[in-house]
């Protein structure tokens, strides 16, 4: 998948949900049709410019929009 | 013992009764027999004793939860006609071991295609339609052998389905890498996404999500149940189901 398009789809769930795990973003994106995994979903939104996140536990990552 | 009162002949103890009729005409003797031996509930008692349940043999074996779970109804009936002459615990318990180790042996040829057949759609769905469909078949058995910790070979399921071993691996490996990523999400958001109408869960079975999700057919049915009594119709409202805590 184009990583633009892919990117794009991520900020604009992350927009949606205000704040969610890197779980619940995947599963946001899923049921859109995009199949993606949470390390690839942190992998991109720890990145982001415009994106706070916060290490809830060692595998649990907390985005929120800024 | 005493003779009729009707026509003299002999009084004999009827089938299962307590009272006497006579052997020639038949008539019912107000005689009862007591039997001061023992009663009716200690008889039964004992013939419970006696009997091999089920459940004496697993407490006999000291099986774990996890492995009585797995035992079929079948395996217990072979069990029960050989349990009782074995005193070793051990010696049962391993031969239950073994029972569950080689239970898929049991199952026919015909059994495994039966499977490959009815759980094709999945493989199909996920590998965007393209191949054939002893392929799907193939890939579908392999699938739920896995899924249900049942070892066979990618040879044998190849041969059993006619194809080369070596696509039947690449293939799997292809649609494995792609429902891996639905394997990750519960039982109960693959249901709310084919109530959204995902693009690969819309069109599989409630049974074919509950093998995804590695759970028994009635608990997806179950869920999806509780979903539907909630009675949200919007998509706003299943989104929320699915990424809300």
């Amino acid at each position: 998948m184009d990583t633009i398009y892919f990117k794009a789809m991520l900020y604009k769930s992350l927009l949606e949900l205000g704040k969610a795990t890197a779980e619940d973003i995947t599963a946001y994106l899923l049921a859109k049709g995009i199949e993606t995994t949470p390390q690839k979903v942190s992998q991109h939104l720890i990145k982001m410019p415009g994106v706070k996140y916060k290490k809830l536990s060692y595998r649990t990552i907390y985005f929120i929009k800024e | 013992m005493s003779a009729c009162e009707e026509c003299g002949g002999k009084l004999v103890k009827a089938d299962q009764s307590e009272f006497l009729v006579c052997s020639e005409c038949g008539l019912l003797s107000e005689i009862r027999i007591y039997s001061f031996s023992e009663s009716r509930s200690e008889a039964k008692k004992r013939k419970m004793k006696k009997e091999i349940t089920y459940t004496k043999i697993l407490k006999k074996a000291k099986l774990p939860k996890k492995y009585s779970k797995k035992l079929t109804d079948g395996m217990l009936a072979r069990l029960k006609l050989t349990a009782m002459e074995q005193n070793n615990s051990k010696e049962l318990r391993m031969r239950i071991y073994e029972m569950i180790r080689t239970q898929h042996k049991e199952l026919m040829n015909d059994e495994f295609l039966r499977i490959g057949k009815a759980y094709k759609n999945v493989a199909k769905v996920f590998l965007n339609g393209n191949g054939a469909e002893p392929i799907f078949e193939a890939i579908a058995l392999m699938y739920y052998l896995r899924k249900n910790n049942i070892n066979m070979s990618f040879d044998k399921v190849a041969k059993m389905f006619n194809l080369a071993k070596n696509n039947l691996f690449r293939r799997y490996k292809e649609f494995e890498e792609r429902i891996k990523i639905y394997e990750r999400q519960g039982l109960k958001r693959l249901v709310v996404m084919k109530m959204l109408g995902q693009a690969r869960l819309k069109y599989l079975t409630l049974k074919e999500i509950a093998l995804i999700a590695g759970v028994r057919h009635d608990s997806a049915r179950v869920v999806q149940m509780k979903i539907k009594r909630m009675n949200i119709v919007d998509e706003k409202g299943l989104m929320r189901i699915l990424v809300g805590p």
